[in-house]
């Protein structure tokens, strides 16, 4: 393509040139160790009823954290999530219940699978550029779908759902150990752990990059050689993959899974809001948003079950937990739309 | 072999016809200005060329290969490159890494696309914004980084849409230096432009475009003593 | 977004003024046509070879005729807040809900009718979608961004939707009906309060049409749905627009809580099987156009009750998104929408 023998168009610049010095991967995976060593120690300290607290923080963060992938970073904001957990969440437990296999081997089926299909939707949608606000509207639209469809199947249990056999004792390859142990916790936070090294190395590359160009302007990206379509879709397989994983270990941990928890739009809400409230398009911001969504939930659980005098009439309501995530999720993007983190961040920069 | 040949380029939208059989070829090392009128079908003519818009009839062969109808990644990656008119920065990212993303059609690796990003931005002279975010440069910057993106695929051929639209005429002059020494460098150039004076100063050969068809194309001099250009575009004053 | 997919479909739904041939118009027509030609067979199979009795596939028809109507009303909310604003409110059908629960609370403690109740919820609703828009989604839409309003109306759902909750609680409630009794059509049962759904959808719908086409008020709404940046040039108001639009759209659906509310058995989440009901139609229909809403409202109202013939309770539903995805497969863009 270039004529290189001819003279040079541009002048030399040197590798150790101060202008191109960039920290940022560094200092990521630096902050990425301490996470670690800090998921590592929590465990240890917190109570049981923390515990499960924590075990639904982390839940929301994997979840999260692929959601952000492709709506933060690739642009195409996912309205229907759900649908993915649910697949994970289904494909462990049709799995372990009917044939006996291993939860481990469930999320490489489930990754797969996810990540087949999300590309299938999103290929559907993006074939003829009809992005944004339709293709909310498409993935919102095809996890309903999967709702009615499984709870019309028989292999599926209908709208029984599934119950995880409980195991006479711990189990790692089956995934399952005595209530409590501090496991629940080490596992999905190696997962997150994974996810966000994975999230870093991405952001990174030559791919991250492509993407959060043509997610800036996809005219201008395609007329720089860019392939949208292709960049798109991977940025898209590997969210759906990350967000089914999660859904393996809702299962194994709940011991439960019905057609509501694993694809109802709750779910996909839950994807969303820490993403959104944490910061869009950024590595922290969706953890971050989990760490604030995760315990406020049962904070107000705990309000309403004892409320102090003043709010006396609020007790055993149903509902404000939700609409306190709702509230919050108007507030941030009106107010702060590049959540916590990404607002703290821009500041700092400066 | 020219670089670029087109031949019988039309494109139709329901009724309108903005681009009308135009055959033009560009060769290796040549600097091909294009004037005309508004609406005279240039942009419409380099987004064919480039790949935005597919023809309703013709074909364009670049470099030996007809790249007819091919979609504008495919073309970029084939050599052949535009700038746009309205500017189109990459918002979230930094002056480096939007030329950065330009050089990662060579290179998989970042320090290797940062490293000729920053070459590339140093030859067109946007140094001091480096590392600045986009959205902090004046338009002058925002032309000279829209040139240093394309500059940095390593183009054949680079498509300039007015690049100095907007420019003051205090920043006109270093820039038309900037493209003199590209071209003298080896760089084949087509150049939309209404500002006379840059396009008579750069160019080799004239094309001019009228309500879509080409109504003249040749030497500078003798295509603006033309009278049906004098006419339809310029007026008496370059006569 | 591709802006020109939803302003060419509202621009020629709201019939711009542009002298085409007989031949172009109906090379136009030739989707919707075909459309309702693949319906009518789809029909005349059933009651062919269908195996099921034919008053059974009657009543089917009567009651998805009906029913498609107020799918109708309430899509047509969507689609105008669509085409105008670009948004894709995800609070449709909570807004339903609410308007419901109006309905529901006037017509237990103010003892009104239900049609008169339904009649007071429409300004109510309205005032509440000229405030949505004005203090949540101005801003956003004004600058033209995408993500937020989605999120803000999202957000808004939840939010009405468990306000609802904590207030009514998520037992079943009724709204008492003010009429009853059914007529006889082709040997099909229609209540007088599905009739009266159906007609009023209609009615509003053609009430719709008729502001859009003919007062300047509609005038300015096609202004600012094709070109904001030139009406707001020739001196349109263009927030005061976005802003009475989005009420408009919350008064069609208030409308549609109120005929639906005497049929339906009343919970916080009633509506939420509208919202996605109301997505499938509008993109059938076409983002944009209202002739798309309404026509694609009778479709998708027929899919559902002919379906439940064959596949009883939810399954229905399964036919009607296997047409959404048949649409996004072949035509993404509707029946009424632009050809790409």
């Amino acid at each position: 393509m270039t004529d290189t023998a001819a003279r040079p168009l541009h002048p030399h610049v040197a590798a150790d040139d101060p202008r191109l010095r960039d920290r940022s991967a560094l200092r990521s995976y630096a902050v990425l160790a301490g996470l670690t060593l800090l998921l590592a120690v929590v465990p240890l300290l917190l109570d049981d009823q923390s515990e499960t607290i924590a075990v639904r923080t982390l839940i929301f963060a994997i979840m999260a954290v692929g959601w952000n992938l492709m709506s933060g970073y690739g642009g195409m904001f996912s309205f229907g999530h759900a649908a993915f957990f649910g697949i994970g969440a289904y494909a462990d437990a049709y799995l372990l219940v009917e044939h006996q296999i291993s939860p481990w081997i469930a999320m490489v089926v489930a990754a797969v699978l996810s990540a087949a299909v999300g590309m299938l939707i999103a290929w559907l949608c993006l074939r003829y550029k009809l992005a944004g606000a339709y293709f909310a509207l498409a993935t919102f639209a095809f996890a309903q779908m999967f709702l009615l469809v499984v709870q019309n199947l028989d292999f599926l249990r209908r709208t029984e759902g599934f119950n995880v056999p409980i195991l006479p004792e711990n189990s790692m390859w089956m995934l399952q150990f005595e209530q409590g142990s501090d496991l629940y916790i080490w596992i999905p936070a190696i997962i997150l752990i994974l996810a966000l090294a994975g999230v870093i190395a991405f952001v990174n590359s030559r791919s991250g990059q492509y993407v959060q160009a043509s997610r800036d302007d996809e005219t201008a990206a395609a007329s720089l050689g860019i392939n949208v379509l292709r960049v798109r879709l991977i940025a898209v397989g590997m969210s759906c993959a990350l967000t089914s994983v999660a859904g393996v270990f809702y299962t194994q941990y709940y011991f439960f899974v019905g057609p509501e928890q694993a694809f109802g739009s709750a779910v996909s809400i839950q994807a969303i809001i820490p993403a959104v409230i944490g910061g869009i398009g950024t590595i922290w911001g969706p953890l971050i948003g989990a760490v604030v969504v995760g315990p406020l939930s049962e904070l107000i659980a705990n309000l309403l079950r004892d409320p102090p005098p003043f709010l006396e009439f609020m007790q055993g309501v149903t509902g404000l937990d939700v609409a306190v995530y709702a509230t919050l999720l108007i507030a941030i993007v009106l107010f702060m739309p590049k959540g916590i983190y990404g607002t703290l961040r821009d500041r700092w920069r400066r | 072999m020219s670089l670029l040949q087109v031949t019988g380029l039309t494109k139709n939208f329901a009724g309108l016809t903005a681009v009308d059989d135009v055959d033009v070829t560009v060769e290796d090392h040549e600097f091909l200005g294009i004037i005309g009128p508004n609406g005279a079908g240039k942009t419409t003519l380099f987004s064919l060329l480039a790949g935005q818009l597919a023809p309703t009839r013709g074909a364009v062969v670049f470099e030996g290969t007809d790249i007819t109808g091919w979609s504008a990644d495919r073309v970029a990656r084939a050599g052949l490159v535009r700038t746009f008119q309205l500017m189109r920065p990459f918002e979230s990212m930094s002056v480096l890494e939007n030329v950065a993303i330009a050089s990662h059609s060579h290179t998989r690796s970042r320090r290797e696309a940062r490293r000729h990003a920053l070459a590339v931005i140093e030859r067109v002279q946007l140094e001091q914004y480096v590392n600045a975010p986009c959205g902090t440069l004046p338009t002058a910057g925002l032309k000279r980084l829209e040139l240093a993106r394309a500059l940095a695929l390593e183009p054949r051929l680079i498509l300039l849409d007015e690049v100095l639209a907007g420019l003051v005429p205090a920043e006109r002059a270093p820039m038309i230096d900037l493209l003199r020494d590209l071209h003298a460098d080896g760089l084949s150039v087509m150049f939309v432009e209404h500002i006379m004076a840059a396009v008579l100063a750069l160019s080799e050969r004239l094309l001019v475009m009228h309500e879509g068809a080409e109504l003249a194309l040749g030497e500078p001099r003798a295509v603006v003593a033309d009278p049906a250009v004098v006419e339809a575009y310029l007026g008496e004053d370059y006569a | 977004m591709t802006s020109s997919t939803r302003t060419d479909a509202a621009t020629r739904d709201s019939g711009a003024a542009v002298q085409r041939s007989f031949g172009s118009r109906l090379r136009d027509m030739s989707v919707p046509l075909t459309v309702l030609g693949a319906a009518v067979l789809a029909i005349a199979l059933v009651y062919a070879v269908g195996g099921r009795d034919p008053g059974l596939v009657t009543q089917s028809v009567v009651t998805g005729l009906l029913l498609g109507g107020v799918y109708a009303l309430v899509s047509i909310g969507l689609t105008l807040i669509f085409g105008v604003l670009g948004i894709v409110n995800f609070a449709q059908g909570s807004m339903l809900t609410l308007s419901m629960f109006i309905v529901y609370s006037l017509t237990t403690s103010a003892g009104l009718p239900v049609y008169v109740a339904t009649l007071v919820a429409i300004p109510l609703m309205f005032g509440f979608g000229v405030l949505v828009q004005s203090l949540l989604l101005n801003k956003l839409t004004m600058t033209g961004n995408q993500e937020g309003p989605l999120l803000v109306t999202l957000g808004m759902s939840l939010l009405i939707i468990n306000v609802l909750l904590m207030i009514y609680g998520g037992r079943p409630l009724r709204v008492p009906s003010s009429v009853s009794g059914s007529v006889t059509v082709f040997g099909a049962i229609a209540s007088y309060e599905r009739l009266i759904a159906f007609g009023g959808a209609l009615l509003v719908a053609v009430l719709l049409t008729l502001v859009l086409r003919r007062t300047s008020f509609g005038l300015s709404i096609r202004a600012v749905s094709s070109n904001t940046q030139g009406a707001a040039l020739v001196g349109v108001n263009v927030r005061r627009v976005y802003a009475l639009t989005f009420g408009i759209g919350a008064a069609c659906v208030a409308v549609a809580g109120g005929l639906l509310s005497p049929i339906l058995s009343l919970t916080p989440s009633v509506g939420e099987q509208f919202t996605i009901l109301a997505f499938v139609i509008v993109v059938l229909g076409g983002l944009g156009s209202v002739t798309g809403a309404t026509v694609g409202g009778l479709v998708i109202g027929l899919v559902q009750t002919v379906g439940t013939l064959y596949l009883p309770g939810t399954g229905s539903l399964v036919l009607v998104f296997s047409v959404f995805v048949l649409v996004l497969f072949f035509r993404p863009q509707g029946i009424f929408g632009a050809s790409q």
